[in-house]
């Protein structure tokens, strides 16, 4: 208690010591300075009166006066208990900081050779023009909407105006400003920091932003007074002055919504709520619906009022709730059905399974891919499925678990990596007749370890608009010199890439793989970078005209619910290249069986059911991807884009393959 | 004859007694009398920790046989590593710390150091989570003297691995940091284990407590008299003169008896020590007057007097658990400095990808770069494997650290190591998008203040962050217009 009181003390005292703040005592005199100076020397008053003016208990220890100290001094025990639940500025600079690294793909330093001061004059001019902007917007927004201005009213309900005014405020007003001032200095900082690095500094003086601290030096504090200060009719288009935010407090109606603004006037100017200040007036100053000074008041009835104000504008939309409602209601019994039915079944379907068998997966293939097949077999035999998903690390996963490890079956996609499978002695050999009809030989293992369920091909998509590139028909024509600037590719060392360069090896050697590689790194529009959709995205952005993508990324953009990706399908067009001569390169999607597996006989069940109709007609409907088993026909969707003869090379070549691939990679810097 | 015996032995006795109080310096780690009941033997001193110190030499000897590879498969320098990380064999000479002008180092081959000690024998023999291929301490550290030893330099260009790295890095969580703090100052603090009252072998001069407490400071690495200087002072003779101007100072603040040379087995500085008197001398970086050498070599100090001053008696209850306090003291500060070297390195790896990245846009040479990127690399990786390598398993941090960091840095070309094939081959894939990789570091920084309150921060990422949110003031406001 002792210690929040002596917080307490130095929030409500430690302003009149801190140039940050307005009311610091120094600001404080400067004002009194200027104010004596325009009585006596512009409006030729004795001293004597300008003093008695400046200082006069008419305006000090008024009933209005007194409800802003009153309130300063509650709002600042209320903020003591409020601040600390508020996101502080430094955890969402943080959080900024580290999204720019992803917007902008890493880091580059901006203006390396610009002296440091000049960084710090931007960052500092940056943050004051950010904050009197946001400022302005906040401030208008509080004076246009009836529920905030149900709360911004408590400031302009004062009559007498003293530079303490500036602390009445209603904390939910209070509130907001706090919640700006976060987001524009997180935003300034992470900001600055990302494109400047430690060169991103604030000009001070006193410890105080430079800019605000001649604003407040120059009498801001008379802003809140009875004191007519004009800046003319030009200065007072830059910046706003005393009498200008007088006016703002005016009670005439032809005053109000006039000169938002804070320090600058160009705001004001810009969006047309400037008013220039014109010749001395008489103002008078509050609202017009009655002036509270009770504490109670001041406090509670805004809430009334603004939750009031939003009740009056949900009305308007209230006709359409309503009908909501009814039509809810009138279908609560069909839901009230389903959702009975659902529960009985649920019940029924847990107790089921206590006595089914159970299988467990470990996938690297995402489960909205692999959630159908699993619901299908589960559907069918009553088995329990449960899946552990890991876009990597399982291998190894499975490796430290050793005997202990619950994983019956492994799913992936790439030779490659079910291949690491079997090198690491991971997986059980399978012995089944299904698996050996459904499956063609080159595409499972010699020695029974994996199994390949569906097939993806490696093609090349060209702009609809560049017709020479239509003319493209072979891998081997994408080495033309020809089409220089005009390929767009992901990284040679993802494993698609890399296992179409280790099928060129296969087919024509590591010279010729390497030659060919070469020719299309000096092809590319661009460093290699993102995944297949990414490339044609860049075909749609025109960045190049052909790209080397899997199949069914297509599919996926085809049929995607962002229209924008719809679009970006819709700009290219398909080539399955080596058609005349040895096929398309395509890799698989797999699984095996976990060596340690404790429910061999479901796990081989579930594997010949992959390769059952039903389930290799889902890989097309699923993801676009094409059936092993030569039985069962294409997805109408697959048929539209042309039947196409493939590659039959065996596909563990692929995976051998896969390290010499990855050297040719590396030297030609793909 | 009896009487000038009997003089001799008193003379020899009170000598004895004069000087171990003379130099029972309380700034000093030993010398501490002999306390085990019924000792016959001649020495005077119980401090022994000659067995730690020669694995400091084995491995920073190892440390400079991993960068001589020629580029191809070389047996015989494989041979010659392993002997110095496995072998037991005589005869083999420090590679390093060797003299350099002006600091004399008084042994030159590991025997006279301690015999038949390696490295292997004493490393984590835990499986290694955050490398690929479940292997433990050992097979890891042979898995890369193999390659560094066909690596050009001890430098893997193509998939970014820098051995000498990796492995001191390593080995100093593994071995130094896992003895010291899982089994010198944990287990063998038991009351079981290795009690007070008996030698800690028969015949040996040093009780079961004294003995395991030097063993844990000589993993240390620190002088003895580390008290008496100050951690800038502990640094330079870690560089032998490298970093001290005149050159000369750093003899002069390691030879502490005033031999002239340096005494590896109490005057040197070695790794873990090294590290932590970097981090309080700021020498990295403006750091933030952490004390953690100090405190670490105050902790063992007080340690072992208390260990002395029972006089060869068991523990009692409330001297062991007191003892455990010290250990406390020196695991934990012990494991901040780990976090902070991993904290630095992160912040290395982070500056360096920026420097990579303006050079491959401007289409430059990134040679020199990519050099240091995979050094700092190692180093990240090779700490933040010996921060797991603790009396604790670290669990989720542990796994974060390892994902964030992968199995080997992101090259420029986005391929990363993802995996190691049965015949130790690398296996790489496309790995995450530059950026990406650059804020993991960000992450990496983030997750070590939190979960360890790292507080020298070298190389902060989003360090100026904090000083410029402080700068611009007034984040609680009740003030409006």
């Amino acid at each position: 208690m002792d210690l929040f009181f002596f917080d307490y003390l130095r929030e409500l005292f430690g302003p009149l010591l801190n140039p940050q703040k307005r009311i610091f005592f120094g600001f404080l005199f400067a004002a009194i300075l200027i104010a004596l100076g325009v009585q006596v020397f512009l409006y030729r008053m004795q001293p004597k009166n300008a003093l008695a003016e400046l200082f006069s208990i008419k305006i000090w220890l008024s009933e209005s006066a007194r409800a802003d100290f009153k309130l300063m001094a509650v709002n600042q025990a209320l903020f003591l208990g409020i601040a600390p639940l508020l996101i502080s500025k430094l955890a969402l600079a943080t959080v900024l900081f580290e999204a720019l690294h992803l917007i902008f793909d890493g880091r580059t330093l901006l203006l390396v050779d610009s002296p440091n001061l000049t960084i710090a004059i931007g960052f500092t001019l940056s943050v004051f023009l950010l904050d009197d902007f946001t400022k302005y917007v906040l401030h208008r927004a509080l004076h246009r909407y009836s529920f905030l201005w149900a709360f911004h009213q408590v400031h302009h309900s004062a009559e007498t105006l003293t530079p303490f005014t500036v602390f009445r405020a209603h904390p939910i007003e209070a509130l907001l400003f706090t919640l700006r001032t976060i987001l524009v200095q997180a935003i300034t900082i992470s900001v600055f920091l990302f494109f400047f690095g430690d060169r991103a500094d604030l000009l001070t003086i006193l410890g105080a932003n430079a800019f605000l601290f001649v604003f407040n030096a120059v009498g801001s504090n008379l802003r809140h007074s009875h004191i007519w200060i004009s800046y003319g009719r030009f200065v007072e288009r830059l910046l706003i002055s005393p009498a200008q935010h007088q006016i703002h407090h005016s009670t005439d109606s032809k005053h109000f919504d006039r000169n938002f603004g804070v320090v600058l006037a160009i705001w004001d100017g810009m969006f047309g709520t400037l008013m220039l200040a014109g010749k001395k007036q008489k103002l008078k100053f509050g609202v017009l619906n009655g002036n509270q000074h009770d504490l109670s008041s001041l406090y509670f009835l805004p809430f009334t009022t603004s939750v009031n104000a939003i009740a009056k504008i949900l009305k308007k939309d209230s006709k359409r709730m309503v009908q909501f409602l009814k039509a809810v209601s009138r279908s609560s019994g069909l839901v009230g059905a389903i959702l009975l039915a659902v529960s009985i079944f649920g019940v029924s379907f847990s107790f089921g399974n206590a006595l089914a068998a159970e299988l467990n997966i470990y996938s690297h293939r995402q489960p909205f891919l692999i959630k159908p097949f699993l619901e299908a077999y589960e559907n069918r035999t009553g088995t329990k499925i449960n899946v552990v998903y890991a876009s990597k690390g399982l291998a190894q996963r499975l490796q430290a678990e050793g005997t202990r490890s619950p994983a019956d079956v492994i799913l992936t996609v790439d030779i490659a990596r079910l291949y690491v499978y079997a090198d690491k002695n991971l997986l059980k050999p399978v012995i089944s007749k299904v698996l050996e009809t459904n499956i063609p030989a080159h595409l499972r293992d010699p020695e029974n370890r994996w199994f390949g369920f569906s097939k993806r091909a490696r093609i090349v998509a060209v702009s609809k608009n560049a017709r020479d590139a239509a003319g493209i028909a072979r891998y081997e024509d994408l080495a033309d010199p020809k089409w220089r600037g005009r390929i767009c590719s992901r990284p040679g060392s993802h494993v698609y890439n890399r296992g179409l360069i280790a099928s060129l090896i296969h087919t024509s050697g590591v010279a010729a793989a390497e030659s060919w590689a070469k020719g299309v790194v000096s092809n590319l529009a661009r460093r290699p970078q993102g995944n297949d959709r990414a490339q044609i995205k860049g075909i749609y952005e025109g960045v190049c005209d052909i790209a080397i993508i899997n199949n069914y990324y297509f599919g996926k953009l085809k049929h995607s619910e962002n229209v924008e990706h719809r679009k970006w399908a819709g700009s290219v067009k398909l080539i399955f290249p080596n058609q005349n001569d040895r096929g398309s390169h395509v890799n698989i999607s797999g699984g095996g069986i976990a060596k340690y597996s404790k429910n061999h006989k479901e796990a081989v069940r579930f594997l010949e059911f992959l390769t059952s109709k039903q389930a290799q007609q889902l890989y097309g409907a699923i993801n676009f991807e094409y059936p092993v088993n030569a039985t069962v026909p294409l997805s109408s969707e697959l048929n539209t884009w042309g039947t196409f003869r493939e590659h039959k090379m065996p596909i563990l070549m692929i995976a051998k393959l896969a390290s010499e691939a990855q050297k040719v990679i590396d030297r030609v810097g793909w | 004859m009896l009487k000038a015996r009997n003089l001799i032995g008193v003379v020899g006795l009170s000598f004895a007694i004069v000087t171990t109080a003379a130099l029972a310096d309380s700034d000093v780690y030993g010398p501490y009398p002999v306390t085990v009941k019924g000792y016959s033997g001649k020495k005077t001193n119980s401090v022994s920790y000659s067995g730690q110190i020669a694995r400091h030499a084995l491995h920073d000897s190892l440390k400079k046989l991993a960068s001589k590879g020629n580029g191809k498969p070389n047996a015989d320098l494989k041979a010659k590593m392993m002997s110095y990380f496995k072998g037991k064999d005589k005869g083999r000479k420090i590679i390093a710390p060797k003299t350099k002008g002006s600091y004399v180092v008084k042994q030159t081959t590991i025997d006279e150091i301690s015999k038949k000690k390696n490295i292997a024998g004493k490393t984590f023999k835990g499986s290694i989570a955050g490398m690929p291929g479940n292997m433990t301490g050992p097979e890891l550290v042979a898995f890369w003297i193999d390659k560094a030893s066909a690596a050009k330099k001890g430098v893997d260009y193509a998939n970014g691995y820098d051995y000498g790295q990796l492995i001191s890095k390593f080995i100093m969580g593994a071995m130094m940091y896992n003895q010291a703090v899982d089994n010198y100052l944990d287990e063998k603090l038991g009351a079981g284990k290795k009690p007070n009252d008996k030698p800690y072998k028969k015949g040996k001069h040093y009780t079961g407590k004294e003995h395991s407490w030097d063993e844990g400071f000589g993993y240390f690495g620190a002088p003895a008299h580390t008290l008496k200087l100050t951690p800038r002072q502990v640094y330079e003779i870690a560089k032998q003169g490298k970093k001290s101007k005149p050159k000369k100072n750093a003899l002069m603040f390691a030879d502490y008896n005033k031999d002239g040379k340096v005494d590896l087995k109490s005057e040197h500085t070695f790794g873990p020590a090294y590290y932590a008197a970097g981090f309080d001398a700021s020498v990295y970086g403006k750091g933030n007057g952490t004390k953690y050498l100090h405190t670490i070599v105050k902790a063992f100090i007080d340690g072992r007097q208390l260990i002395t001053s029972a006089g060869g008696e068991k523990l009692s209850d409330v001297q062991r658990t007191k003892l455990r306090q010290h250990a406390a003291v020196i695991g934990a500060n012990w494991q901040k400095v780990l976090a902070e070297a991993t904290y630095k390195y992160a912040g290395s790896v982070y500056k360096t990808m920026g420097k990579l990245q303006t050079i491959i846009k401007a289409n430059g040479d990134t040679k020199k770069q990519l050099r240091k990127y995979i050094k700092y690399w190692g180093e990240l990786k090779g700490f933040a494997l010996a921060l797991q390598t603790g009396k604790k398993n670290l669990g989720e941090t542990a796994t974060r650290l390892n994902r964030m960091i992968g199995a080997g840095p992101l090259m420029p070309n986005l391929s990363q190591v993802t995996d190691i094939d049965s015949k130790g081959n690398y296996v790489r894939g496309q790995g995450s998008s530059w950026g990406e990789y650059m804020l993991h570091m960000a992450k990496v920084q983030r997750l070590l203040v939190d979960e360890f309150g790292v507080r020298a921060r070298n190389n902060a990422i989003s360090g100026d962050l904090a000083d410029l949110a402080k700068k611009l003031g007034g984040g609680k406001s009740v003030e409006n217009d």
